[in-house]
């Protein structure tokens, strides 16, 4: 068996599922807020909102997640997975981030269409890439990860 | 071998796995702005991993069931299924790898059961591993419930539907976005990869067009892809299974597990009955215990409603499809000949009943019929035949064509009398078999007749059509009920010989008249009804005077000394028999008059024979032996079994074993050869009686005596009915003794 603590990719896999997904999902929600309110009407929304956890309890469950001990040969297995899914996140994170900054410079209501779906796209790469680091843990821990309601 | 192959697999699938993250993450830097070859790089990768974790599912029995249960999950729910092994069979040897076939087209009337089959075969290939891929499409816009016909939307209705399910069901759903060359394309190359059944099911419901791309695609198909197509319509393509109704047992059992899951209880004869009505017609069967069990309708109401009500649903279900399909109206014209008939009609009756005067026209009409699956061919004889319900289809459709079907019931008349006129002669006894394929239709055409003068009356004007319908019905009288006698179908001859006396009394044919009375009378003698039979012996005696054939006469005269021969009324027996000899002898080269000298020496024979006078008897029969031997006439054989049997039982009578053995073995042997059906159980009787009063061979006796009783029983012939009963009771007497006897001494 591992410790979790050992395993410093995991840490981060595990920050970014709790941490920075939050936080992009948060983030979402208010601007689509902004957006309705500038237009003054309800802005169509194509799927579901989904809610981050509430904070105390992501940091519960981020807690106990680093101080859990892991099977060794399921990590193994899921490694490498695991290792490319962050890789992938840190790459969008570096996108979001980038289209977040062109989104500021033009300001809200301004904002040409191809940077709001440039964001959106990122967005929702990062989303459906947390999706997934959220199975891969699911399986290294053997159990149901989730860090959204 | 497997482990090794799966070890290399997963090496595979971890190679493409890294170039897959590497791809992935070069693709995250590019954001929105993703370029094509990456994409495409990726999907690729995708695929290839998805196609080696399928294989490494393969090779592992988990895998292999996971599939299997896969494959059953996408076939349509397997009903209970009854009989047809043999086209199981077939489908199943030309569904094998090795076999050349690829196309099946399972063919019939809606209802008879094509895709119960279809089902069952794809079952049976999953169960039998025999392909990689089973596909089922089905083209059915229509469903029949117990409340009526309704519609459903089909799963494919063209080409590209069929390829998006193929796409769909071999791992690429995407199929349907690209271009239909590309589909084509792509289609092909994945069905090259597993081996596959795909099965069209309803494929009639498709449009030609729809059709022949869908064909053309087939036929351009990976050899890896077999093909069972089921179709109201006959398949242009590859081998064909043809489908008609149930037998009876499959019937009976399909209905008797249906009864049981309705919880309710069908009487062996209901069942018979509601077999005979269906033809057998599985869809049929199920739909009218349906309508007992769920809408509560009773037996007979369901029954009655199959038999009489032109709208029921079923009937609408079966064969609107092909009906409305039907161009022209020569195909009709068959179908109506066919639904006028009780039985199958031969190639030459259809045409000229039909009035079809153009050979092709003729042909490809009944070509049509064929391919519509609305007629069967018997090819060995050349007949066609249509279903039962099909018939009952047809004749709800009469009303629409009243003129054509009166022309027709005519033409059929004229057909069979003619038909009957030139092969019932009594030379051409050899080809009374070939004949009687159309006794039923025979009947009927003078049932027809019959019911056209039944309310006509001889002392008004008759029309030339009433003339010509009642000399047909005459006709058919005449000689067809010559040839029902010597086959012995005594209750049909009985019929018609009542319903030709009428049209005979209508045209005041006295000849015919008193010939048709002369017919009843001998059924009614040999069935023991003798007072009947001296009955209609003197009417045909009274209407015979007044044609002033000595001939006639003398028959007429022959007959009822017969009756009073076996009403005990010796002296006035003889006296006729005597009057009818002198006549006869009048007549030397006269084939009429020959044979009938031959039957008053044997009637003199049979009345010496009663009398005791054996000697006188002996040389009665010897004469009338060698009178029917008579050079004169060509055909000896039609009645020497009569003599033969009459000298058998003389011998018998005087103990004389062997001589009787010999005379009743030449009455058999002639009988069978000729289908005299009476003599033939007669000389069976008598050499049973011969074993049994020599004790020579009792358990031969035994059967003899079964088969001339069980044959005496159809015919009605009550006199030696009785005779062969107690013969039998003797002989199983002798036998129970002797067996007794045997485990006594044991």
């Amino acid at each position: 068996m591992l410790d979790a603590v050992q395993i410093p990719i995991l840490l981060k896999a595990i920050d970014f599922v709790f941490d920075e997904g939050r936080r992009i999902l948060e983030e979402r929600r208010e601007r689509r807020k902004a957006e309705a309110n500038a237009a003054q009407t309800q802005v169509p929304q194509t799927e579901a909102e989904v809610l981050p956890l509430p904070p105390e309890q992501a940091e519960a469950a981020k807690n106990d997640l680093t101080a859990a001990k892991i099977d060794e040969l399921l990590w193994q297995n899921h490694e490498a997975e695991v290792r490319h899914l962050v890789t992938l996140l840190e790459t969008y994170s570096r996108n979001y981030h980038l289209s977040k900054e062109q989104y500021a410079k033009w300001g809200s209501a301004l904002v040409p269409p191809i940077i709001v779906h440039n964001l959106t796209e990122a967005e929702n790469a990062m989303l459906n890439t947390l999706k997934q680091l959220e199975a891969a843990l699911s399986k290294v821990y053997k159990k149901d990860i989730q860090a959204t309601q | 071998m497997d482990k090794e192959e799966i070890t290399h697999l997963e090496r595979l699938i971890e190679l493409h796995k890294k170039n897959l993250y590497t791809l992935e993450e070069m693709l995250a830097k590019y954001g929105a702005d993703q370029p094509l070859h990456l994409i495409n790089s990726v999907t690729m990768e995708k695929e290839a991993i998805a196609r080696y974790t399928k294989q490494i599912e393969h090779l592992t029995s988990t895998g292999k069931e996971r599939e299997k249960s896969v494959l059953l999950a996408s076939l349509p729910r397997r009903p209970f299924f009854v009989g047809r092994e043999q086209e199981i069979k077939t489908i199943l040897q030309s569904l094998q790898p090795d076999n050349r076939t690829f196309i099946i087209g399972i063919e019939g009337i809606g209802g008879v059961g094509k895709s119960a089959l279809a089902i069952e075969v794809s079952h049976r290939c999953v169960e039998e591993e025999l392909f990689e891929s089973v596909i089922w499409i089905s083209a059915k816009e229509t469903v029949l419930t117990l409340h009526g016909v309704e519609p459903i939307i089909p799963e494919a209705k063209s080409l590209t539907d069929i390829l998006i399910t193929i796409g769909a069901a071999l791992g690429n759903p995407t199929i349907g976005n690209l271009s239909l060359p590309e589909q084509i394309r792509r289609a092909y190359n994945l069905l090259a990869r597993r081996t596959t059944l795909l099965v069209l099911d309803n494929f009639e419901s498709l449009s030609r067009k729809e059709q022949n791309d869908i064909l053309e695609f087939l036929r351009r198909s990976p050899i890896t892809l077999k093909v069972i197509v089921t179709s109201r319509e006959r398949v242009a393509e590859g081998q064909i299974i043809r489908l008609q109704g149930l037998t009876e047992d499959e019937s009976t059992a399909l209905l008797k597990w249906d009864a049981q899951q309705k919880n309710i209880h069908l009487t062996d004869e209901q069942n018979k009955q509601l077999i005979e009505l269906t033809g057998g017609l599985p869809l049929a069967l199920l739909w009218v215990q349906g309508q007992i069990a769920v809408l509560g309708y009773s037996v007979t109401q369901v029954l009655d409603k199959l038999s009489l009500d032109s709208s029921i649903p079923i009937l609408q279900y079966c064969f609107n499809h092909s009906w409305n399909l039907l161009k022209d109206g020569n195909q009709k014209k068959l179908l109506f000949i066919l639904a006028l008939q009780p039985e199958a009609v031969s190639r030459e009756a259809l045409k000229e009943i039909s009035g079809i005067e153009d050979e092709e026209e003729f042909e490809s009409a009944l070509s049509d019929l064929l391919q519509l699956t609305l007629t069967e061919h018997e090819p060995d004889r050349d007949y066609f035949s249509i279903l039962p319900l099909t018939r009952r289809f047809i004749r709800t459709q009469f009303a629409n064509n009243r003129k054509f079907i009166q022309q027709a019931e005519w033409r059929t008349a004229q057909y069979y009398s003619r038909l009957v006129a030139q092969m019932s002669s009594f030379k051409e006894w050899r080809g009374y078999e070939k004949l009687l394929l159309d006794r039923n239709n025979i009947l009927s055409a003078a049932q027809w007749c019959y019911k056209a003068i039944q309310k006509k009356s001889a002392s008004s004007a008759l029309t030339k059509r009433t003339r010509d319908i009642a000399a047909a019905l005459v006709q058919i009288g005449l000689q067809f009920g010559s040839v029902l006698w010597q086959r012995a179908y005594w209750y049909d001859r009985l019929t018609l010989a009542h319903a030709a006396i009428k049209a005979a009394d209508l045209l005041s044919d006295w000849k015919s008249l008193s010939t048709f009375a002369r017919n009843i009378s001998w059924i009614y003698f040999y069935q023991g009804d003798y007072l009947r039979a001296l009955r209609w012996a003197e009417e045909a005696l009274s209407a015979t005077t007044l044609t002033e054939d000595k001939l006639l006469i003398a028959a007429a005269k022959r007959s009822l000394g017969t009756v009073e021969l076996r009403l005990g009324n010796f002296d006035r027996s003889r006296a006729l028999l005597m009057d009818v000899l002198q006549t006869t002898e009048e007549f030397p080269k006269d084939d009429y008059g020959i044979y009938s000298r031959g039957f008053v020496q044997y009637g003199l024979g049979d009345l010496e024979y009663e009398l005791g006078n054996l000697e006188k008897a002996r040389e009665w029969y010897q004469k009338a032996l060698e009178t029917w031997q008579d050079p004169a006439r060509k055909d000896p054989i039609r009645h020497v079994s009569y003599a033969l049997n009459g000298l058998g039982f003389v011998a018998l009578k005087q103990k004389k074993y062997a001589e009787a053995e010999h005379y009743f073995r030449e009455g058999i042997r002639s009988a069978e050869e000729f289908g005299r059906v009476d003599e033939l159980a007669r000389g069976q009787f008598g050499l049973a009686s011969v074993y049994f009063e020599a004790d020579s061979n009792l358990d031969a006796a035994l059967m003899l005596v079964n088969d001339a009783l069980d044959s005496f029983q159809r015919q009605g012939m009550q006199h030696e009915i009785r005779q062969s009963q107690e013969l039998h009771e003797k002989i199983l007497e002798i036998l129970s003794r002797k067996r007794l006897s045997q485990s006594a001494h044991g």
